[in-house]
């Protein structure tokens, strides 16, 4: 079966008619992306509503119609929503067109749209473009894909948990439903209609052996008894199936309560998280207080450190300054000393130094040097100033005492650790908001209903399971006396009888016969299964020391060691890897193949185990949907090892909570 | 009035504006005392150059504290004055009350975030600040 065209009516937040091509190439896979909230999920929810006419949360939970009705529609008066389905199946070797369409609609314009009984269902269903009768729909469907084993084939990657539980050894009630929807997929339910079958002409042959021997006195009383107790048989048979239905149905409600307390389950969680977050942020103020008094510390003597700079720059001008005057100084002592040996040798006309007499031009030089060298001494006497010299170095000297307190490193750093904190501070505080509000909108009342409530279906559970375990006593009280009442009616030795004994012994042998082909024919399947999921998750698993997966009688899938040693703890990726495992298992071996689609299930994967993953899909069925988001998968990266495997790739462009739209991306050209 | 016949300061007096910076400062846990705040203040102004002004209006203000309260042990707020400004040498007091007005005005114009001083932000200013010109 192929799903070839999704049309979905204002389902969610696909506003108007959207269409979804699924079947549109050769390849089976086609890579729906889309972000959080973009409507992936609407995409899975609308196959399985129209389908069965249920659309689930991310709890499993049924979605109200009310929820399920695009708002936006809704409000410009457009108060429906649809989704039909084209599939391409095979019908007894014939290839079949089937176009399914489901569509609520309010009933009337007062009706507020609250409660699923304020809209009328319609379905209809054509095959091969021929209108057929409602009534034939649902089974159509069930012929299709029955809803019990829909959840092998319409995969929500975000409740892999459930999957995860039912496929762990345990778990006796899940347990029970996933093996009856497994062994659904793999024809078991053929074998057992066989043998059920062999029963029901047992049972009439019994009848007839009991009225031939009615006609035998002696076997008379036997056989009245015989009635009486077939009858008493049948009634409680039929008390039995009652019995059981109401069983089953009371363990539901024990089940969905169960899921609705553990949503509270998460209030407790969110009050435990609550609490951490609360000291955490304590944590922060207390560290936050240090930093802070330590700031206040080095705040005290900052005020040095932010003149630091001005003050060197100070001290640098004056040194500059009382260096020149230095210079000055030392030119004009140099310069008196000239003027004080140049007028000595004029005076005496003889040179100061050897004392030798000084000729004509000799003189006139000296006294041109001597004017030259005291116009020098007048010009440098101002700037040699000896007072200002000390001066500097006096003022050079007091800044240098203003020493600086070297703090400045440090108040950055705690500046920014403080910077740090507040952004904590601030996180903590968000998440603490957000948990508080969450907390706020839980019903304390109404988690205690829930616990009552299923307290009352666990006691109603339990006198249920006694009075069955009571039936089948007395059922089997009922068959030993049976027993000797046909052992009495067995003597008698009319040709007529003779030969319904023999045709009952055929039957008993026939029914021995059947009862064991079932048991092994199970025991076969499950060997089967166990085969093909080691197969695939020594495929999928990085880990090559895992040998395979070990099945029990439920289906619950262990992982086995090199040494044949089972693994007691699995990773959460471990989990999904065997859920994948027995997922491809079972599409491999299934009697009915479906398409899958697959929403979200790369979530706890890294990329090795996704690599291995995405190979592995094209191979899984004939058909595989991905509904991905970015975070999933890398593009580029991720899907170019398997591009020659994709049909198509389909972008759901998300403009606002109410409004999606499809864009088909990568087509092949003949699509 | 001439320098030589101005008498200094023997308590330091600030504006409201001043006065309400310094009680933030502390009453948001930043500095422990005023005088932590008064001290920043005026280094702050000296730092990026301001001038001590005369004859500003001190209508409104209030007394603050003695001079040698604002002052640490080794005068050092007084030398780096009477230095750096040598006109003020004999009212170094006055000087100081004047900067610690200018710098509290630079501090709550450009470096406070909400209430919070952005010590980082001005040491990088500080840092960066050149020798003014005389």
């Amino acid at each position: 079966m192929i799903i070839d065209l999704v049309t979905m009516e204002n389902f969610g937040p696909y506003q108007g008619t959207h269409e979804l091509r699924l079947g549109l190439g050769p390849h089976p896979l086609v890579v729906i992306h889309g972000q959080n909230m973009a409507g992936k999920t609407t995409i899975i929810n609308a196959v399985r509503w129209a389908l069965y006419g249920v659309a689930k949360d991310r709890l499993g939970k049924p979605i109200p119609t009310g929820e399920l009705i695009n708002s936006d529609a809704f409000e410009a008066g457009d108060k429906r929503v649809a989704v039909s389905l084209r599939i391409l199946a095979a019908v007894d070797g014939k290839d079949v067109i089937y176009t399914l369409r489901r569509q609520q609609q309010l009933k009337s314009a007062h009706s507020r749209g609250q409660v699923d009984n304020d809209y009328d269902t319609h379905v209809t269903i054509e095959r091969d473009g021929h209108v057929l009768a409602p009534v034939h729909f649902g089974s159509v469907v069930t012929s299709l894909m029955p809803e019990p084993i829909s959840r092998f084939f319409l995969f929500d990657g975000e409740l892999l948990k459930e999957y995860e539980d039912l496929v762990r050894a345990g778990g006796e009630r899940e347990a029970r439903a996933v093996k009856e929807a497994i062994e659904m997929i793999l024809g078991l339910p053929a074998a057992r209609y066989g043998r059920d079958d062999i029963r029901q002409l047992r049972s009439e042959t019994n009848r007839r052996l009991r009225r031939e021997a009615s006609r035998d006195q002696e076997a008379q009383a036997a056989s009245a008894r015989l009635e009486d107790l077939a009858e008493r048989d049948r009634e409680l048979a039929r008390d039995r199936e009652e019995t059981e239905n109401e069983l089953r149905k009371n363990r539901q409600e024990v089940h969905r309560l169960e899921q609705e307390l553990k949503r509270y389950e998460e209030s407790r969680e969110d009050a435990g998280r609550l609490e951490e977050l609360k000291l955490t942020k304590a944590a922060i103020g207390s560290e936050q207080e240090q930093k802070r008094q330590s700031l206040k510390e080095l705040v005290v003597d900052l005020w040095r450190d932010v003149l630091t700079p001005r003050l060197a720059a100070e001290t640098t001008r004056l040194e500059a300054e009382m260096s020149t005057r230095l210079n000055a100084a030392r030119l004009l002592a140099e310069a008196r000393r000239d003027v004080e040996r140049l007028e000595a040798s004029l005076e005496h006309s003889k040179c100061s130094q050897c004392g030798q007499a000084l000729p004509h031009d000799a003189v006139a030089k000296a006294r041109t040097d001597l004017v030259e060298r005291s116009e020098e001494v007048d010009v440098l006497r101002p700037r040699a100033d000896n007072d200002r010299i000390r001066e500097l170095a006096r003022v050079i000297g007091q800044l240098r005492k203003v020493a600086p307190a070297g703090k400045t490193d440090a108040i950055r750093v705690v500046s920014k650790d403080l910077d740090q904190l507040r952004f904590k501070e601030f996180k903590t505080g968000g998440a603490i908001d957000e948990i508080t509000q969450r907390l706020s909108s839980s019903d304390s009342a109404q988690v205690q209903q829930y616990d009552r409530e299923k307290r009352q279906y666990e006691k109603v559970v339990a006198e249920l399971a006694a009075k069955l375990e009571s039936m089948e006593g007395q059922q089997h009280e009922i068959a030993v006396e049976t027993k000797q009442q046909q052992d009495i009616v067995l003597q008698n030795t009319s040709p007529v009888f003779a030969r319904l004994k023999q045709e009952l012994a055929l039957l008993d042998a026939l029914d021995d016969v059947f009862t064991r082909a079932v048991d092994m024919l199970a025991d076969e399947l499950r060997t089967e299964v166990e085969k093909a999921a080691s197969e695939i998750f020594r495929d999928l698993t990085t880990d090559k020391t895992y040998q395979g997966l070990r099945i029990n009688e439920n289906y619950g899938l262990v992982i086995l060691r090199d040494d044949g040693a089972e693994v007691d703890q699995r990773s959460a990726g471990a989990e999904q890897v065997v859920a994948m495992a027995l997922l491809g298992a079972l599409n491999r071996l299934a009697t009915k193949r479906g398409p899958v689609i697959m929403d979200t299930p790369f979530g706890r994967l890294d990329r090795d185990h996704r690599a291995n993953i995405l190979s592995f899909l094209p191979t899984m069925a004939d058909q595989v949907v991905l509904l991905v988001h970015d975070g999933e998968i890398d593009r580029s990266r991720d899907l170019a090892p398997i591009e020659s495997k994709i049909s198509a790739q389909i972008l759901i462009e998300h403009e606002s909570s109410t409004a999606s739209r499809l864009v088909l991306e990568g087509a092949p050209a003949h699509a | 009035m001439p320098e030589a016949e101005e008498r200094d300061l023997q308590q330091l007096r600030y504006s409201p504006q001043t006065r309400r910076f310094l009680v933030d400062l502390q009453e948001t846990d930043q500095i422990n005392e005023r005088v932590d705040g008064f001290r920043l203040a005026v280094s702050v102004a000296v730092a990026l150059g301001c001038v001590p002004r005369r004859d500003q209006s001190r209508q409104d203000w209030s007394n603050y504290a003695a001079v040698n309260t604002i002052d640490t042990d080794d005068a050092a707020l007084r030398t780096v004055i009477t230095e750096v400004f040598p006109d003020f040498r004999n009212i170094p007091y006055r000087a100081i009350e004047d900067l610690a007005e200018q710098g509290a005005q630079i501090l709550v114009d450009k470096y406070l975030e909400g209430d919070k001083l952005t010590l980082p932000d001005l040491l990088e200013t500080v840092g960066q600040a050149g020798p003014r010109p005389r």
